[in-house]
């Protein structure tokens, strides 16, 4: 792991305001990119030129112009009338582009279709058979990478002759190796998803897990590879046709670029190969601008909560005016006030997300305070602004101070020697951003030593003591992250969090995804924290039983609204909010009584 | 032991090996990690029994073995007195229209390119069901069985359902075979608390109202506690505790049930609980504890047979695995 030195442990950015809006479609997820519609544009124009090609050459290509003296027109420069210039033999380049592109892109694209073709097919069966076949096919696909493309393209031009057919082979058999092995592994974790575990065991023949189920969810990236694809067999098809094994008489970029060079009056006639070359170059411009646009809006599609807006940033200070609670704020450790949060919309016309729609509270130094709720109430949200932590897309309003200054007011220097020394935040899942590489003591030594100028030595000692106390023997911590369990991690990242003795630790979820037992555990280390250092503690969950055992405060949020908040005993014993009673109500306890089970449908966040 | 024919699922003996080896050392044993041991349950029709234990207790294995994606090593598996262990994947297709599962995860359980409709009626479908009626039928029959409108949802993608929505249509999916078992594999883990009630009483309706056998999974006592008649509380691959889950929760006999139960947190302040007596987490099934295989961590281990003998499930309704059992504490009436 990166040294915290900002006093981040970075984890996965979890509650994002639109988790249940619809899926996006990859192709209007790209859409929404400039630079992508821009090749979109380029790219159906050079399709129309290639379609309608004979109607818009001012000239037959293959024509010998003469001038206006009858003379052959050779090699005249670009002008009014061949605004490409002529060949040595007076052919209007212009024309002959124009023309060539249809070879140009044919032979591209049945190429680029045949790679395809041929490697999704090796690509899925081998990534869902498995075992013998997958290795046999994988190993091919090895040889595939191991073939010299221009040999191999001599050889087989050399045996089979200089036909188109012989062109879209040499380049389809040779270029399915990229695309059989991205759609194997992609197959690979497809089959592992609880979709087509569940096919199984529906009863679902292999051919229907694999044809109904995994191929739909892959070949979307088919498309992004045949894509790129189309610009690669274009460029083979170019150089093979420069090196003259293009059939005689055909017309393309790459033949007109031949002949230029056989000419051997490139010299002179700068303009005879430049202009099929700038068709070239335009053309695989618009083609990767298009594959890369799909590719980037597909893989955002595939962890689509950690889209790229999820960046960490500092946001910057915000206008405010002074309330009572600048003069109160010098007292108590943090003072929250009216914290709202809305999120801009992604594309206008979108509504903007109110994420947190006011919540105040107070916490002294050794008080811990719980926020419930369950996803989307925006608890997460709220933490975070008040760490400003929140992604440029939300806008924050309110005051928060801590330890008397105005968290908004100070810079990003004051702001960064708090956090970590001060203010820790544990976030989410955040045991699983240890780094794997590295012994966990060596982590959280170089976390210690960034804030203070201590000596390795001292640092050690301070590590032992911070895992000891969170039950773990010191010995272990040269151990690797992978030979923790999920709890022993997350206990890794509480000692790492208080090891600098903040005033302040926020824990977002620490216990979710942990068994009871270590749950219990985790719960104890925390109220030790609190206990030992004198810590104030915030712990963010959808637990109200968890966090009312050990929290002196609770505020229960739902929608962005706090709907209930006080002393946790009262709050428990004498809810005001139904929304509260219906958490009491499902909130776990073995000896409490079963609850009525509510009717209807729940609250759907 | 005589076959019950009640009995819709009759687990008896079942032990899942896994090898760490490859080749030829496979032939060797000492690369063999035992998941789970000798395990005997049986469930009736329209009962819900439920399955305890921490990660890596092998209550996903177990769930595994029973639908036929976990080879069985020893034992036997009946479901209607059929036996199902040892059948290769051809032959279990033949009887997966009788067990049917509920996965853990709602976001991934369901084919985001298919509708609600197609992935109630997919399992149909798979079993060769061509009739475009019968399907519609049953697909109905199982959305309004899950509580969800077919008029609202049929036409739905995954991405616009709530969690708690996809559980549903997850179960109705469960249920549009009529199995005799359905197992379910943590279904509410991943909800939030207030759909969680909701989604287990589906359940357990399901199982009242289909008479179907329902394994319920969880590590969450108080989940299994409010729906299973029946609970088996696994530790390290075996059954240390099983019974009603009246006797077993009332009246826990081995260490590590109640210090299971006294894990969970509760609202209830007026009885403020201890926090669990239980140091560090379970070891790895490689490295299971000679003797009692929870005596490293067990409060009431003392130096004589835990260490050295392995304790057998003793008892006739409510069994144990433990040389010190808990004492029966009489409750009192308040």
């Amino acid at each position: 792991m990166r040294p915290p030195e900002n006093g981040i442990i970075p984890g996965a950015e979890s509650e994002s305001p639109d988790r249940l809006t619809r899926r996006p479609n990859p192709i209007r997820e790209a859409l929404r990119d400039n630079s992508v519609r821009v090749g979109l544009v380029i790219f159906g124009l050079i399709v129309m030129v290639a379609i309608f090609a004979p109607l818009i050459a001012p000239y037959d290509p293959q024509e010998r112009l003469r001038t206006a003296d009858g003379e052959i027109a050779r090699l005249l420069p670009p002008q009014w009338d061949h605004w490409m210039g002529t060949t040595n033999f007076g052919r209007d380049i212009f024309s002959q582009v124009i023309v060539g592109t249809r070879r140009t892109i044919s032979v591209g694209a049945a190429a680029a279709f045949m790679a395809v073709f041929i490697g999704t097919n090796i690509g899925l069966f081998a990534g869902f058979r498995g075992g013998r076949v997958d290795n046999l096919l994988m190993r091919m696909t090895d040889a595939a990478y191991a073939l010299p493309f221009l040999p191999f393209a001599i050889v087989l031009v050399g045996i089979f002759g200089r036909t188109d057919l012989i062109l879209v082979a040499v380049i389809g058999l040779l270029f399915w190796r990229t695309t059989a092995r991205v759609i194997r592994s992609q197959v690979l974790t497809t089959k592992e998803r609880t979709f087509v575990k569940a096919a199984i065991a529906g009863g679902a023949s292999p051919r229907r897990v694999l044809y109904a189920h995994i191929a739909p969810n892959v070949v979307a990236l088919a498309l992004v590879y045949a894509m790129l694809l189309i610009a690669e067999a274009v460029m083979a098809e170019a150089s093979l046709s420069f090196l003259g094994f293009a059939p005689p008489d055909s017309l393309s970029w790459g033949t007109i670029m031949f002949d230029a060079f056989t000419s051997q009056r490139m010299r002179q006639a700068w303009w005879w190969p430049m202009f099929p070359g700038l068709a070239l170059m335009i053309f695989m411009y618009s083609v990767y601008q298009v594959g890369r646009g799909l590719q980037r809006a597909l893989k955002q599609m595939d962890t689509p909560e950690i889209g790229t807006s999820a960046r960490i940033y500092r946001r910057a200070p915000e206008r405010r005016t002074p309330t009572d609670a600048d003069r109160i704020g010098s007292d108590q450790l943090v003072v929250v006030d009216n914290l709202a949060v809305t999120y801009r919309p992604r594309t206008p016309g979108e509504d903007r997300v109110r994420a947190v729609k006011g919540i105040s509270f107070r916490l002294d130094s050794g008080q811990m305070l719980g926020i419930v709720g369950e996803s989307g109430s925006g608890k997460t949200t709220a933490v975070r602004a008040l760490l400003r932590l929140l992604p440029a897309s939300a806008d924050v309003s309110g005051g928060m101070w801590f330890e008397g200054r105005d968290l908004y007011g100070i810079g990003d220097h004051e702001l960064r020697s708090l956090r970590w020394e001060h203010l820790a935040f544990v976030p989410q899942s955040a045991m699983n951003s240890l780094d794997p590489v590295q012994r966990v003591e060596n982590q959280i030594i170089e976390a210690i030593r960034v804030h203070r100028k201590v000596t390795r030595r001292e640092a050690r000692e301070m590590c032992a003591t911070a895992l000891q106390q969170v039950g773990i023997n010191p010995a272990r911590g040269r151990h690797y992250p992978h030979q923790y369990s999920g709890g022993m991690r997350q206990r890794a990242l509480i000692a790492m969090a208080k090891v600098l003795q903040p005033t302040l630790l926020v824990a977002d979820e620490p216990t979710t995804g942990l068994d009871v037992v270590v749950q219990d555990q985790i719960m104890a280390d925390l109220e030790r924290v609190r206990e030992e250092l004198g810590t104030a503690i915030i712990i963010v969950s959808h637990d109200l039983a968890l966090v009312s055992e050990s929290c002196s405060s609770l505020i229960v949020m739902k929608e962005g609204d706090v709907v209930e908040a006080g002393p946790t005993g009262r709050v428990v014993s004498d809810p005001r909010d139904p929304y509260t009673r219906l958490l009491l109500g499902s909130a776990h306890g073995a000896s409490a009584p079963t609850p009525p089970v509510p009717n209807g449908s729940g609250p759907d966040v | 032991m005589f076959e019950m024919p009640t009995a819709a699922i009759e687990v008896s003996g079942v032990t899942v090996v896994y090898s760490s080896a490859r080749g030829l050392a496979t032939l060797l044993k000492k690369h063999q990690v035992q998941i789970i041991q000798d395990i005997n349950l049986s469930i009736q029709p329209g009962t819900v029994y439920g399955i305890a234990g921490e990660s890596g207790s092998g209550k996903t294995t177990l769930a595994r073995a029973l639908t036929g994606l976990a080879p069985v090593n020893n034992g036997s598996i009946t479901i209607h007195g059929r036996e199902v262990a040892g059948l290769d994947e051809g032959a279990w297709r033949m009887v997966r229209s009788e067990v049917q599962l509920i996965f853990q995860d709602p976001y991934d359980s369901l084919n985001p390119r298919f509708t609600v409709f197609d992935s109630v009626a997919e399992p149909l479908r798979s079993q060769g069901v061509r009739d475009k009626t019968e399907i519609e039928r049953r697909v109905r029959a199982a959305l309004a069985d899950a509580e969800l409108d077919p008029a609202t949802f049929s036409r739905r993608m995954p991405s616009q359902l709530s969690g708690g929505e996809r559980q549903r249509v997850a179960i109705a999916r469960a249920l549009v075979l009529d199995p005799n078992v359905i197992i379910a594999d943590e279904p509410v883990s991943m909800l939030d608390v207030s759909t969680r009630g909701e989604i287990l009483s589906l359940i357990r309706k399901a199982a009242r109202e289909r008479g179907v056998a329902v394994l319920l999974v969880s590590h969450d006592l108080s989940v299994l506690e409010r729906v299973c008649d029946e609970i088996a509380v696994m530790y390290l691959g075996r059954i240390v505790e099983q019974g009603a889950v009246v006797d077993v929760f009332g009246q826990p006999r081995h260490p590590y049930t109640r210090a299971l139960i006294s894990a969970i947190p509760s609202v209830d302040h007026t009885r403020k609980r201890t926090r669990t007596s239980l140091k560090g987490e379970p070891p790895q099934p490689s490295e299971r504890p000679a003797g009692c295989s929870f005596h490293p961590r067990c409060p009431r281990c003392d130096e004589s047979k835990c260490l050295t003998a392995t304790p057998q499930l003793e008892g006739k309704e409510h069994m144990y695995a433990c040389w010190h059992p808990l004492e029966i504490v009489r409750k009192n009436p308040a």
